[in-house]
């Protein structure tokens, strides 16, 4: 305990653990907490907080290491025959407790997905891939902020370390292809993709790699060996360069395309994945609700006999299973009505309503002509489009049941 | 006077308020929905940003490298709160400047003002820890996190602490920003800062 109070009044990078605790905790909390359950979604959500946590950590590691250069310690590291362990000391205080921290925000999301969470066929060994290559992260901003602030003085340090962090943040964490920085950070649900071990793997080894050449080698440049040491600084950062030119281009993969397996033996039947086990009983009382409606009205020919939830791999593959997207469901908001019903008519298995050119004109005007009819035989339509219409302009808009039969049948066809 | 200037951070405080107007005449004018791989919830506009910079200049200004054991007497209270004063006002107008070369609307450049005031004064907070070498962090957490966890989905419009990311300033908030201002220049008036004993 004395041990933590001496790092805390000598050093300021222990603090930075203050600012990461609070960055975990608002990120656990924050839109409604949608990755619940899913695991690759739970790991890459936490990498939402680097954007923050990296600047800081880089500025408060650059003050510590321009005070080691500048001040007292100076003289104790000239005549160490090892000067970098004391940046190395100071960046361990200033990462360690991040690392540990995040390591407790992936055990609480856990606890908060679970069991859900359970039920993911992604590795637990992959998992701790990912998270090794977002720990590696803390200590590689605090390596940078450490070799910045050995150039500047503690006044200007930590400015310098936190606008360094965030410039790294920018030019190494994002784009196409190898990325050092690539944290995830999706907002959206991963379901359906699994994370590239070969990626992980490469980043986190070049991420130590190069957290080691900013402390140690650039650290010890005052040693005995500066030329053996700047073969080594040389030979890492050109392998960082290698690995961003013909390294593995992608961080995340699409996994096989498993069908959902938590099922309502309703008609139609109506399965979502175990991971959104919480969100099952409102996706099917919404589905037999809008399918009530049209069965009552004579509209019964428009649903189908299954109804998938999809993910970011798996889409229904024939005409009598329609797909469903979760992502308002899982963020806490009510599912749309127009959402809901789009979903229920889009005819999935028709490759080319995902292709890169959009389908014509008359798949959307078919599209919403049946939508609208759906919208209208709710008891109680939500969509205000529909609810302030006039009832004459309403039975105009509204196609009758031979219409809506043909529409379909013909979207069905998948000849747009 | 040369004295007072030499033991407060007078060169560096002046690098950062130039760079201030620097960056904000560059980037001034340019709005940006996204930074890297984050995309923010609302599209910041950098003129709002760049007065962090301004902010951190005021803090750092106000962080006097010596101190003597004198009696702290009304007349150096009194210098006190004219210096940081006086940086503030620098800090308006490097934020207002690059606003001459390319005009935007009368509230963006309110909008501005505030925000010198605002991130200033947050800056001020941390000038009696550490020999003032993190006055940079409060300002610049209130940016990185206001950013990404400032906007409120629901009611779409930035919550009342990332205020500094509203386009546009309320007389309100005007008032309040000056009294922040205000508040965190008496502060500093009253309690003196110093170079710890070593």
């Amino acid at each position: 305990m004395s041990r933590l109070r001496y790092m805390t009044r000598t050093l300021v990078g222990p603090w930075g653990a203050v600012v990461v605790a609070g960055l975990e905790i608002a990120n656990l909390m924050q839109r409604g907490r949608p990755w619940r359950g899913e695991l690759v979604w739970t790991v890459d959500w936490l990498g939402i907080v680097f954007f923050a946590a990296g600047p800081v950590l880089a500025g408060l590691s650059a003050v510590d290491a321009a005070r080691i250069t500048r001040t007292e310690s100076l003289p104790v590291l000239m005549v160490s025959p090892q000067p970098w362990r004391a940046y190395l000391h100071a960046v361990a205080w200033t990462a360690g407790p991040a690392s540990i921290l995040h390591l407790l925000a992936f055990a609480a999301a856990i606890a908060m997905g679970w069991p859900e969470v359970a039920s993911s066929s992604v590795g637990w060994g992959m998992v701790g891939l990912a998270l090794l290559a977002q720990v590696s992260q803390f200590w590689w901003y605090a390596a940078l902020g450490s070799v910045l602030g050995r150039f500047l003085s503690p006044v200007a340090a930590g400015l310098m370390g936190a606008v360094g962090g965030l410039g790294a943040f920018y030019l190494l964490g994002s784009g196409e292809g190898f990325e050092l920085l690539a944290v995830g950070g999706s907002t959206v649900s991963r379901l359906g993709l699994t994370w590239n071990g070969g990626y992980l793997g490469l980043q986190s080894t070049l991420l130590i790699g190069t957290s080691m050449v900013m402390i140690v080698v650039i650290g010890g440049m005052r040693g005995r060996r500066p030329r053996r040491d700047g073969v080594v600084a040389v030979g890492i950062l050109m392998a960082v360069v290698v690995a961003m030119l013909f390294g593995p281009q992608r961080r995340i993969l699409a996994m096989e395309p498993d069908p959902p397996t938590e099922c309502f033996w309703g008609d139609p039947v109506v399965c979502v994945y175990p991971e959104h086990g919480r969100i099952a009983d409102t996706v099917y009382a919404a589905v037999y609700e809008a399918v009530d409606a049209a069965r009552q009205n004579g509209y019964g020919f428009l649903v189908s006999e299954y109804v998938h939830e999809v993910s970011r791999a798996y889409f229904p593959q024939d005409a009598d299973t329609k797909g469903v997207g979760t992502d308002q469901l899982l963020s806490g908001q009510e599912w749309d009505d127009f959402d809901l019903i789009w979903d229920l008519v889009t005819p999935w298995h028709c490759p080319e309503i995902r292709d890169v050119t959009a389908p014509s004109d008359i798949y959307f005007e078919s599209m919403e002509a049946l939508v609208f009819t759906w919208l209208t035989l709710l008891d109680e339509p939500a969509d205000p489009q529909i609810a302030d219409l006039p009832e004459d302009l309403l039975e105009e808009r509204r196609l009758d049941p031979a219409q809506a039969r043909e529409t379909k049948a013909s979207l069905d066809t998948c000849d747009f | 006077m040369l004295g007072w200037w030499r033991i407060h951070r007078t060169v560096p405080a002046s690098s950062e308020m130039g760079a201030a107007a620097i960056v904000g005449a560059v980037l001034g004018s340019t709005t940006i929905d996204s930074f890297g791989p984050v995309v923010f919830p609302s599209p910041l506009l950098m003129a709002l940003v760049t007065p962090v910079v301004a902010g951190v200049a005021v803090g750092t200004a106000a962080v006097r490298d010596l101190s003597l054991p004198l009696p702290d007497r009304l007349a150096a209270k009194m210098a006190r709160l004219s210096w940081v004063t006086a940086w503030f006002l620098a800090g308006v107008v490097a934020a207002l400047v690059p606003k001459l070369s390319a005009p935007t609307s009368p509230g963006t450049a309110l909008a501005s003002t505030r925000n010198v005031l605002i991130f200033g004064a947050l800056s001020l907070l941390f000038v009696h820890i550490r020999d003032g070498e993190l006055v940079w962090v409060p300002p610049m957490l209130l940016i990185l996190v206001g950013s990404m966890f400032g906007f409120s989905e629901d009611r779409y419009r930035w919550y009342w602490w990332a205020v500094v990311f509203e386009e546009e300033a309320t007389r309100r908030q005007l008032a309040a920003a000056l009294g922040m201002a205000a508040g965190a220049c008496l502060f500093y008036a009253v309690w003196r800062p110093g170079r710890r004993a070593r």
